[in-house]
């Protein structure tokens, strides 16, 4: 699925008529079911490209949380999106993204142990104190 | 620098999103996490230390290991300062939000607060008396002392601040009642109480009871009550009524010392000015007769002649009359009452005198009491009862007919409820022309397909015709058939049982009904991931009642069941291991005895051939070593090794009595063969070696656990007893 096309899916999922909101709650269910990783990469990218509007970049964000619940994923493409997770949440400055992609990240945590996880989080707030120290001076 | 706090707040949440999801993950990095939440503990900034607050609490829940969770110990001081700035710039959302942490910190980890205790209780105590604060807000502070009560009592007993400060506090809340007293008089009986903060305090008092003892409480408690007692406000006489009744019933063998002073205190208080303090004595009344049976001689014929006036006063606000009528049927519970206490004092007669006017001039909220009061205090008087029986029977069977529609359903029940135990107070050859009038308005009820017929079938209706059919005996046979189909079919329909991704908005716990279809759904966390479960619990309880019925009827009729005990037999057995309640499972087994009984009581009038009978034991022993095998609710489990218990020694009584009293083994009608016996014995074997590792485990937590001491050292499972006397059984 194309992302015009998942922007006007997250469109209809977010509707308040029940009917099309069900449709298409059948229609991503059914998509996803026939390719996960496909739907996987979609909505990353849809959550990564700040141009979106914030409400498609958080819908995105709830659907991905579920289906990285539900993807089993290689481990080189788990690394490859653990990997994407944690450079997405160095550069992100919006508070609600934020507590979407921590879901996200321990969603992944929960599926396989990443230990990593938190340090790598840590030192990241560690070298923005640092970045935002050489601003100041 | 804002990016930077972004960040960090960020990461702080991410932290406590894991110790939810990955605990294990905060193990692996206490080092990094220690170093970097106790930095922000000490940030500039007011989201960041609350922050770093919360997620410290997370990580010392999350930890199980206690070396790593004392890492955490130097926290405690910069959280509750954080707490404290919070509330100084009145930010009540963030205060508690972190006091709800601290809670939960006390439920599973009250020995963290070990060594800080006395600067938390100081802590929570300052912020639970703050008038200026949200009650909300307070009373989580007050939680946090109670759950350190529950949780760690010994802990909390060696704390006096804990001690001298939370009774003051509570029943200092316990004065904040909203209704004033003209208000509480015009309501109802069967109407809600104002949702009073009073009752928080209240709570808390029987809780902080319950947990730490009544010992080290109930002199700072008794001392308040006697400030409060004299006091002219009726607010205090109240609390000071409310708080021996928590006292009471938080810690009944403490208030052992204390009962007899505390009834000379409670005959004072039925003659208050107030209404709210004598409904408050009254009602204190009502839970001493259930916490101290062994007292109940005292309790009838010191309160029920004044409790008999009360009610047959129609002046009396309806609230205090349909708590008379509550407290006297606690009074003349049949358990504990004895027939000579209300009869040879010479209190019947005015009794049923005040019930008689009760019942014609009460308000339709306090009849149904008054039913259900009339059928005690008919169990109780048996013969004695005769006669005032055509005083009162006429007029039960005249609601019976006319109370219809939704809104007198409560009432039309008690009717029922109340023509069954009066009639078998009475026995069956004066009952038995008003028992067949009454069965056929019971049938047509059964036979009726009206929601409001199914909504009473299996709480009123059946259990009524179990009560005729024990007063009737054999006579009841011709209404079996009528009665047993939707017994049955309630028995055994099947409960519907789904479970789902739960939303992410969903919140842990939260709980939903849907009064139309009976369904039920609850968030719960299953494998660590957030579920929606949702069940039939309406046909879960009506599975439990039609358990329960089938106990009363197998008891009533024996044999006479007849044709309808092998139908009964198959839906008990499959209830015995029905995984959606364990109280059902209980029920089951012990139905399964009474059914067994019954079958043998059945075989010995020739209603069923041995071979049958054989079968019958084979698949209930079976059925009952299956339930034992998985069962994990202790009462289950109980309740199954009585049942199996009850079982052979059906088998072993269904033998010839010899002279000496005893029964020759040899003849009995059906007993378990040699090598069924085996098997028996050998998993009998295996539950008591379980049974023994529990009582070992819970030893074992018992003496490691630093919050308890010798005070709080309760009974241990004793089932392992079941077990030793079922083996005798199969043995003999």
């Amino acid at each position: 699925m194309d992302m015009p096309m998942m922007k006007k899916m997250l469109d209809a999922l977010m509707n308040a008529d029940n009917d099309v909101r069900k449709s298409a709650e059948l229609y991503f269910t059914e998509r996803f079911s026939n390719d996960g990783e496909g739907m996987v990469q979609t909505l990353l990218g849809i959550f990564s490209d700040t141009s979106c509007i914030t409400i498609h970049r958080s819908f995105a964000a709830v659907l991905l949380r579920r289906a990285v619940e539900k993807c089993h994923f290689s481990p080189e493409k788990n690394v490859e999106l653990r990997s994407l997770l944690v450079h997405l949440w160095k550069n992100e400055t919006d508070n609600t993204l934020l507590k979407r992609l921590a879901h996200i990240m321990a969603q992944s945590a929960m599926n396989s142990s990443w230990v990593e996880l938190l340090p790598q989080v840590i030192d990241s707030v560690r070298e923005t104190f640092v970045l935002c120290l050489h601003v100041l001076v | 620098m804002q990016k930077q706090n972004v960040a960090i707040t960020a990461a702080i949440m991410l932290v406590e999103i894991v110790t939810e999801q990955c605990p294990q993950d905060i193990l692996t990095n206490i080092q990094v996490l220690g170093q970097f939440l106790s930095s922000q503990l000490g940030a500039a900034t007011p989201t960041i230390q609350v922050g770093s607050a919360k997620s410290t609490c997370a990580c010392i829940i999350a930890l199980e290991n206690d070396g790593a969770r004392e890492a955490f110990k130097p926290a405690i001081q910069p959280i509750i300062n954080i707490l404290g700035a919070t509330l100084s710039r009145c930010d009540e959302g963030d205060a508690t939000s972190i006091m709800e942490y601290l809670v939960s910190v006390a439920q599973v980890q009250p020995i963290f607060f070990k060594g800080n205790i006395d600067a938390v209780v100081q802590a929570m105590l300052t912020v639970a008396k703050s008038d200026d604060l949200e009650f909300s807000t307070r009373s989580i502070a007050l939680e946090l002392l109670v759950t350190l009560t529950e949780t760690a009592p010994a802990l909390a007993r060696r704390c006096p601040g804990l001690v001298q400060g939370l009774v003051p506090l509570a029943m200092n809340i316990m004065l904040d009642v909203d209704e004033t007293e003209a208000e509480w008089v015009a309501g109802k009986y069967t109407q809600e109480l104002a949702e009073d903060n009073s009752f928080v305090g209240e709570e808390a008092l029987e809780r902080a009871a319950a947990g730490m003892g009544g010992r080290m409480l109930a002199p700072t408690i008794l001392s308040l009550c006697q400030q409060f007692a004299g006091h002219a406000k009726w607010t205090y006489r109240r609390a000071a009524v409310a708080a021996l009744c928590r006292l009471a019933e938080g810690s009944s063998a403490t208030f052992k010392n204390y009962f007899d002073q505390s009834v000379q205190y409670l005959i004072g208080a039925l003659q208050d000015a107030s209404a709210r303090v004598r409904y408050q004595a009254v009602e204190t009344l009502g839970r001493f007769a259930a916490l101290f049976p062994q007292n109940a001689k005292l309790l009838v014929t010191t309160f029920v002649p004044g409790l008999t006036s009360m009610l047959g006063q129609e002046v009396i606000c309806d609230r205090l009359r349909g708590h008379v009528a509550s407290a006297l049927i606690n009074l003349t519970n049949p358990e504990t009452c004895d027939a000579e206490y209300l009869v040879e004092s010479g209190l019947l007669e005015p009794l049923l005198s005040s019930l008689v006017v009760c019942l014609q001039n009460a308000s339709l909220e306090v009849q149904p009491y008054c039913l259900d009061l009339l059928g005690c205090v008919a169990q109780v008087s048996g013969e004695s009862f005769t006669p005032y029986y055509s005083s009162f029977m006429p007029g039960i069977k005249n609601i019976l007919v006319t109370a219809q529609g939704p809104l007198l359903v409560k009432l039309r029940g008690k009717a029922m409820d109340c023509v069954g135990l009066v009639g078998d107070a009475v026995g069956s050859s004066l009952f038995s022309q008003d028992a067949a009038d009454v069965m056929l308005l019971l049938i047509k009820d059964l036979k009726s397909s009206s929601a409001e017929a199914q909504d009473i079938a299996f709480d009123y209706v059946l259990p009524a015709c179990a009560r005729i059919a024990r007063a009737l005996g054999a006579a009841f046979s011709p209404f079996l058939s009528d009665v047993m189909a939707p017994l049955l079919a309630g028995a055994s329909q099947i409960i519907k049982c789904t479970i789902e991704d739960a939303d992410d908005d969903d919140n842990e716990g939260e709980a939903v009904k849907d009064e139309e279809t009976g369904m039920e759904s609850a968030v719960m966390s299953v494998g660590g991931l957030k579920k929606r479960v949702t069940m039939n619990t309406y046909a879960v309880h009506q599975k439990d009642q039609a358990a329960r019925m089938l106990f009363e009827f197998a008891e009533a009729l024996k044999g006479e069941m007849a044709s309808h005990l092998m139908p009964a037999l198959e839906v008990t057995l499959a209830m015995i291991t029905d995984k959606h309640s364990s109280d059902m499972r209980a029920s089951a087994a012990l139905a399964l005895a009474k059914l067994f009984e019954a079958v043998l009581d059945a075989a010995s009038k020739g209603y069923m051939d041995s071979k049958t009978l054989g079968a019958v034991l084979q698949s209930s022993l079976n059925r009952l070593l299956e339930s034992q095998r998985g069962e994990i609710n202790g009462s289950a489990r109980a309740c199954s090794a009585d049942a199996l218990s009850d079982i052979l020694q059906a088998c072993y009584d269904s033998a010839e009595e010899q002279a000496d009293g005893g029964r020759n083994s040899y003849s009995v009608i059906v007993r378990p063969d040699v090598s069924n016996s085996q098997i028996i014995v050998s998993e009998l074997l295996e539950r008591c070696v379980e049974s023994v590792k529990r009582r070992l485990g819970r030893e074992h937590a018992f003496q490691s656990n630093e919050g308890l001491d010798a005070e709080d050292k309760s009974a241990f499972e004793e089932e392992v007893r079941h077990f030793l006397v079922l083996l005798i059984h199969v043995l003999c």
